[in-house]
């Protein structure tokens, strides 16, 4: 209760430094609030197909294919096998990627460059999906640094220097010792646009370290998105379940995939920068 | 031109055959120990049975031939008055009613009104006096009209607790809210669980759900016109009462020897001031209040004059110092001037001021960062009323309002770091004229015909956007100040019939065409302060609404009981819905983020009142159906709205036990609200994403609650008078769903659940009221 987000600031687009917004509204009703685990009745659904595919300039390009199950069965969703995935470039040169597990297509060689736009596409179970994306220019951090605020709680600042006069959007992630902590919710993996901070350095801090400890190897990434990815990760927020009933009006993200297919086929670049906590 | 043709021929019409030897009766009907004028006080001509009822300011006029007559003046609540009066020429006489508080052998008597809801030609409105909520059960010690106001058939609470509300199947931004004439464009404090009205300060409270009146217009589904009090005339007089979380403070008294009176009223919650005493660090440094101030002043400047000045100011925080702010609020101001050019013509000019807005502000590295919101209104308004003669009403006037729109802006202490951002402020006229007549066609026939037209103009300067399928960019034109941008305007036909079956029972038809220029933005499912309201565009039309509804209406035992049960069907069209995950905030290109669409709301509403003796109360029933059908959404399939309710049962009584303690008690029950939940599920990077296959598709469970409250009257004299109102929300403990999430099994990750939470169970609270 205490955690949930009235305001999604994230819809602001804004850069989350600015956006503390503590959840106090329900403080004043919390002592008189519970929680129940109930039983609720759940139509069921045809299954959907869900592509997930990543052009990166850092890691092989992949395309994970499986199906939508019913919402109260177990989260294991069938692989979608035997599927013709290809990926092209801007100077038509076309990559197939081969199934190395069941749903799991790879291209070893593919490393995406900026500026090129990537078309992937995947024929399976009779029916083709396409989906475009264009990777931008890498934004790189320029340095990471550690603070501790007012009350003595450790911050991650991370800069970077946005360039003027370009429509820039990023996702900003970070893991320690290797790990995401929060997946991807917002605590440590967030998406944002250069709305109000066109041109201008940006000083972006992670607050949620209570668990840090000293010599924890912090690790964070700056992915350089486009609008597609953005958008699909902005509107993912209305389908990660815990607000369907409270907060905005749910319903499922805006795919860049055609033929009605969920997910996403996004083309970015990464750079990343490590940190020791002292 | 059309318009002006209409307004004379309206005028002339009913007026010309006024008889030589007819005489008018007018004058003020007030409250006895305060001087506060009665609104809708009723009066009648007991020899001819000719009557009707006073206007907002407690005028009547009454036009009979000359003759003797005894004319009776009575109000709910108040000891009716017989004064005789022989009519030979033009009379004026002010009366004053006194409040029945005298029990004898322990009964309350309230005076009855000879002009009932059977009588009149309204349909589906409520009027209130806040007195008559005072002793009904409350949540947190504060009592709040709206919340009383959505225990009425056709009537429904946005979410539990809360005080927004639904009226027969339209949205929220659907309801006009006037207070003394403001719109007021939040009324609502802490995430709505409390109204912004100070029952203290208010006099009188009416809820139209059915056919406005021509003299309203803007929104699609109800008004709900509150006027404040005036204060006392007679003597000065404090009250005030402090309850769970929030205290008030109310003085009103005679200005300049008796010509006048003013009225100051004051709440604030203290909550915030108790978390000071915390030992937890986060809560002391957290700031989360309100406060309320209600003023009033009003002066008579002659006999045919009357000045009243009102203002409203209110403001919500929430702050954690230094770190983080965000406030809201409304102001309303409104300065009204009443004329009697004769005995027979009462002309209302009000000039008000409204506006709302909300700033938020937070620390970011060393830069204190903005970001603001608001709307701004001027309006002019001017309200004739022609009392032509017995039986005849005329009501025209017209209105003109100003909006500025300042949709958002963001920024930074520092521009290191943030470009400043403005969006474009909005600028429009929204214009009306209207004329009505009430006319007695026969003893049996009453009609209230009239005609609004309403218009609504933007003006530059400002840039309009056209956008391509995708919701981008296609094209932009930029217009200079002054230059019209777009033009819309439209008829809006008003009519109310009332036939009169006998003296006690009549059935009653109306229609009305409702038109609404402006729309609330927000694509939160629960209410929130981050309202933003948008003008028409070529984008964005004009919504419209047109009802019909019919009703029989009874009273039972020599009008001890009323009841009605009326019908309605509204459809609606030009709603305005969102895509997912619409931006709304600082989004220069929020149209691009809208869907359109119609909807249409069906139903009856039962209801049976009792009005007078120790037990009083009412029984609500509404059986209904609200859908919306938007071709963007599940591809044009019709769905329920959100508040779609099916059934929806409310039951009040209040029990006078004796003169020191009075119990009441509510019961609501209802279907759930309809909701979208999820029917699949997916995987994105590991983690759970709901597929959602259509809106609102599934049901909250079934709601119900008692609340219970006693109240201890402790000294009833004269001068001072003091009472406890002991109140119990939720009385047995029903774990009603406040909404249901769904999330994975921590000990089985692999499986979801869905979790509901419950916000109320047994919740007590006291408050001590007190007056001098």
């Amino acid at each position: 209760m205490k955690n949930r987000t009235i305001i999604p600031m994230c819809m602001t687009g804004l850069p989350k430094g600015i956006m503390i917004v503590p959840v106090l509204f329900l403080v004043l009703f919390a002592c008189s609030c519970s929680e129940d685990v109930i039983k609720v009745k759940l139509k069921n659904t045809k299954p959907r197909i869900v592509i997930e595919g990543t052009v990166t300039d850092r890691d092989p390009a992949m395309v994970r294919i499986s199906k939508t199950v019913d919402f109260f069965k177990p989260t294991t969703l069938p692989a979608v096998s035997g599927a013709l995935v290809t990926i092209s470039d801007s100077e038509s040169n076309v990559y197939t990627l081969k199934e190395i597990v069941s749903g799991i297509y790879i291209a070893e060689k593919l490393r995406g460059i900026e500026g090129q736009t990537y078309t992937m596409n995947v024929f399976a179970e009779g029916v083709e999906y396409t989906a475009v994306s264009t990777m931008q220019h890498a934004v790189v951090i320029d340095s990471l640094s550690q603070d501790y605020d007012e009350e003595d709680e450790l911050e991650i600042h991370c800069y970077l220097t946005d360039p003027e006069g370009i429509d820039n959007f990023y996702r900003i992630r970070l893991f320690r010792n290797g790990t995401a902590p929060g997946g991807i919710t917002p605590d440590s993996n967030y998406w944002f646009s250069d709305k109000v901070t066109d041109g201008k350095k940006i000083d972006y801090y992670f607050f949620d370290t209570e668990d840090f400890e000293i010599d924890d190897v912090i690790t964070v990434e700056l992915l350089t998105i486009d609008e597609g990815i953005y958008d699909f990760f902005m509107t993912l927020d209305s389908a990660l379940g815990d607000n369907s009933s409270f907060g905005t009006l749910p319903g499922n993200p805006i795919s860049n995939i055609s033929n009605g297919a969920l997910g996403y086929f996004g083309a970015f670049t990464i750079r990343s920068a490590e940190l020791t906590v002292k | 031109m059309k318009m002006y043709l209409l307004l004379t021929a309206l005028l002339f019409f009913p007026g010309i055959t006024r008889a030589q030897s007819t005489f008018t009766v007018s004058g003020h009907i007030r409250d006895a120990a305060t001087g506060e004028e009665l609104v809708a006080a009723s009066f009648y001509a007991v020899e001819v049975k000719k009557g009707g009822i006073a206007n907002d300011y407690g005028f009547y006029s009454l036009t009979i031939p000359s003759g003797t007559y005894t004319m009776r003046y009575s109000y709910v609540g108040y000891k009716t008055k017989e004064v005789k009066l022989t009519v030979k020429k033009n009379i004026k006489l002010d009366v004053e009613l006194s409040e029945e508080t005298i029990v004898m052998e322990g009964i309350v008597v309230k005076g009855e009104t000879e002009e009932s809801t059977v009588t009149s030609t309204e349909m589906g409105t409520t009027q209130m006096n806040p007195k008559e909520a005072e002793t009904m059960p409350i949540l947190f010690g504060e009592q709040d009209i709206v919340k009383t106001f959505q225990l009425m058939p056709g009537v429904h609470e946005a979410s539990e607790g809360n005080s927004g509300f639904f009226v027969r199947g339209g949205d929220a931004d659907q309801n006009l809210v006037l207070l003394d004439e403001a719109p007021v464009y939040n009324p609502s404090h802490l995430m709505g669980f409390f109204s912004v009205f100070n029952s203290d300060a208010l006099k009188d409270v009416k809820m139209i759900k059915g056919a406005l009146p021509a003299e309203y217009g803007g929104r699609l589904s109800s008004v709900l016109d509150i006027k404040m009090k005036e204060g006392n005339s007679k003597n000065i007089s404090a009250s005030g009462g402090i309850g769970l979380i929030a205290s008030r403070l109310t003085l009103e008294g005679p200005l300049a020897g008796g010509k006048g009176s003013f009225i100051l009223s004051g709440r604030r919650t203290y909550a915030d001031l108790l978390w000071k005493l915390s030992s937890k660090e986060n809560l002391r440094r957290t700031q989360l209040y309100f406060y309320d101030l209600n003023m009033k002043a009003n002066y008579l400047l002659g006999d045919n004059d009357h000045l009243f000045v009102s203002g409203y100011f209110g403001r919500d925080v929430l702050s954690e110092r230094d770190q983080f702010g965000f406030n809201w609020g409304n102001i309303t101001g409104t300065v009204r001037w009443n004329h009697l050019f004769n005995d027979r013509l009462f002309l209302n000019s009000s000039l008000i001021l409204s506006t709302f807005d909300y700033q938020i502000s937070a620390q970011s590295s060393g830069s204190m960062i903005d970001i603001t919101s608001a709307i701004k209104d001027i309006n002019l308004k001017e309200d004739f009323e022609y009392y032509i003669r017995s039986g005849h009403t005329m009501k025209f006037g017209f209105n003109v309002i100003r909006h500025r729109f300042l949709p958002g802006e963001f920024s930074a202490s520092s521009t290191s770091e943030y470009n400043n951002l403005k969006l474009e402020e909005k600028h429009a006229y929204e214009t009306a004229a209207y004329a009505s007549h009430e006319y007695d066609v026969n003893d049996r026939l009453k009609v209230n015909y009239g005609l609004r037209c309403s218009m609504f103009t933007v003006l530059g300067p400002g840039t309009v956007f056209t956008y391509d399928e995708y919701g981008d960019v296609f094209d932009s034109r930029k217009y200079s100040r002054g230059k019209v941008i777009k033009n819309y305007w439209g008829p809006e036909p008003r009519l109310a019939a009332n036939y009169m079956i006998d003296q006690s029972q009549s059935v009653k038809l109306s229609y009305s065409r409702n038109m609404q220029y402006i729309h609330l933005l927000s694509n939160f499912t629960s209410s929130t302060p981050l309202d933003i309201w948008h003008p028409s565009t070529s984008i964005i039309k004009p919504g419209t609404a047109d009802q019909v509804s019919a009703g029989w209406f009874r009273n039972l035992a020599g009008n001890k009981y009323e009841m009605s049960v009326e019908a309605y069907y509204k459809d609606m069209k030009k709603l305005v819905d969102y895509k997912t995950g619409a931006e709304i905030i600082l989004n220069e290109h929020v149209e691009a983020e809208l869907v359109f669409g119609k909807g249409r709301a069906y139903g009856t509403e039962y209801f049976l009142k009792k009005k007078t003796g120790k037990f009083t109360g009412w029984l609500g029933y509404t059986l209904a159906r609200t859908e919306r059908k938007f071709p963007a959404i599940d591809n044009g399939k019709p769905f329920p709205a959100r508040h779609d309710r099916t059934h929806d049962v409310a039951g009040v009584g209040t029990y006078v036990l004796n003169d020191k303690w009075t119990i009441s008690a509510s019961w609501v029950f209802h279907t759930g609200d309809a909701v979208t939940f999820p029917s699949g599920k997916y995987i994105i990077e590991d983690n759970t994403v709901s597929l959602y296959t259509e809106r609102n598709g599934y049901r909250m469970p079934t709601y119900q609650r008692l609340d219970l409250g006693l109240t201890y009257t402790k000294k009833k004299t004269k001068r001072y008078e003091s009472s406890w109102n002991f109140s119990l929300y939720n009385a047995y403990g029903r774990k009603n769903a406040f909404f249901i999430y769904f999330r994975d099994n921590e000990k089985h990750p692999e499986y979801t659940e869905a979790v509901k939470v419950t916000l109320f169970t047994f919740f007590p609270s006291v408050t001590y009221n007190f007056k001098y």
